[in-house]
């Protein structure tokens, strides 16, 4: 079961980042691109941690400080990107 | 139960409670520092983006965006092995346990390889640190990355020699955790530093 579980995130991880690439190949209006890859980033970023890393069951703390480096490192590039220049 | 003699066995068994972290606590604090480390670097790359995005677009387009993408697919694929290898620990499979560290050990070469050559192909377009701002934080960047591959393949490797000691098993799983944490922090790592890098434009 865990084995299945590790897979479909495998899998999920594998074609999201094959979307992103395609995407930003083609060449969305790019505000939308930079924000739908910033989304893709933390979902993956977040499968990781939680089904790879195993945090999901851990005090909430420990999970906590990792997630919340994913949001905010994310959130700061995406603020920058917009509005930085 | 773990093949290797008790003595080994018991100095190297921890107990976890379900809330605890997953490996040992002091390698949690590293990878916490790491991720410190690397989030100030992404958030000084794209403020100095954002005062030369036309230098940074531009240059930009000379990276292989491809092997970006078949590294990324690589390192997820090495991380999901791991997983694979810790799973297979827990349930007593100690020849599964070695197979899957094995092949993570491989698809974390695969990485070195591709990412190797492309530093190579930069080396002999005469590229280097002082080329300009973008190459600055490309080169650095992901050669800090680099350097946290290689260390995460020299514990995949001396896990793997203690696997195939039977050094694992459901009754201790304690170290084979803790170089998997450290592995997938690596992991991590790139899924925000691909696309901030080779894909935002």
């Amino acid at each position: 079961m865990q084995d299945v579980k590790a897979t479909l995130v495998w899998l999920l991880l594998m074609s999201m980042t094959f979307m992103m690439f395609i995407l930003a190949q083609n060449g969305v209006g790019q505000k939308t691109l930079v924000i739908i890859m910033l989304l893709t980033a933390w979902f993956k970023g977040q499968l990781i941690i939680d089904h790879f890393m195993g945090l999901r069951r851990v005090a909430v703390l420990w999970r906590m400080i990792i997630s919340i480096w994913l949001v905010f490192i994310l959130s700061v590039i995406l603020s920058v990107y917009i509005w930085g220049s | 139960m773990c093949l290797e003699t008790p003595d080994v066995r018991n100095a190297s068994n921890k107990h976890n409670s379900p809330d605890d972290l997953p490996g040992d606590l002091a390698v949690w604090m590293f990878i916490y520092a790491e991720l410190l480390a690397f989030g100030a670097f992404f958030i000084t790359y794209i403020v100095t983006r954002s005062n030369n995005v036309e230098l940074f677009n531009q240059y930009q387009l000379t990276l292989d965006a491809k092997s970006g993408l078949l590294n990324t697919l690589v390192l997820i694929t090495s991380s999901f092995f791991v997983v694979k290898s810790v799973n297979a620990a827990k349930r007593d499979q100690l020849n599964k346990t070695v197979f899957w560290l094995f092949a993570s050990v491989l698809a974390g070469l695969v990485f070195i390889a591709v990412k190797s050559y492309e530093f190579y192909s930069k080396y002999s377009e005469g590229v280097n640190l002082s080329t300009n701002t973008f190459y600055t934080f490309y080169l650095s960047m992901t050669f800090f990355h680099y350097m946290h591959v290689m260390l995460g393949l020299v514990i995949l490797c001396a896990m793997l020699l203690k696997a195939k000691r039977g050094g694992y098993c459901s009754t201790d799983i304690h170290g084979l955790e803790t170089g998997a944490s450290y592995w997938h922090m690596v992991d991590l790592v790139w899924l925000v530093l691909f696309p901030l890098v080779y894909l935002i434009r």
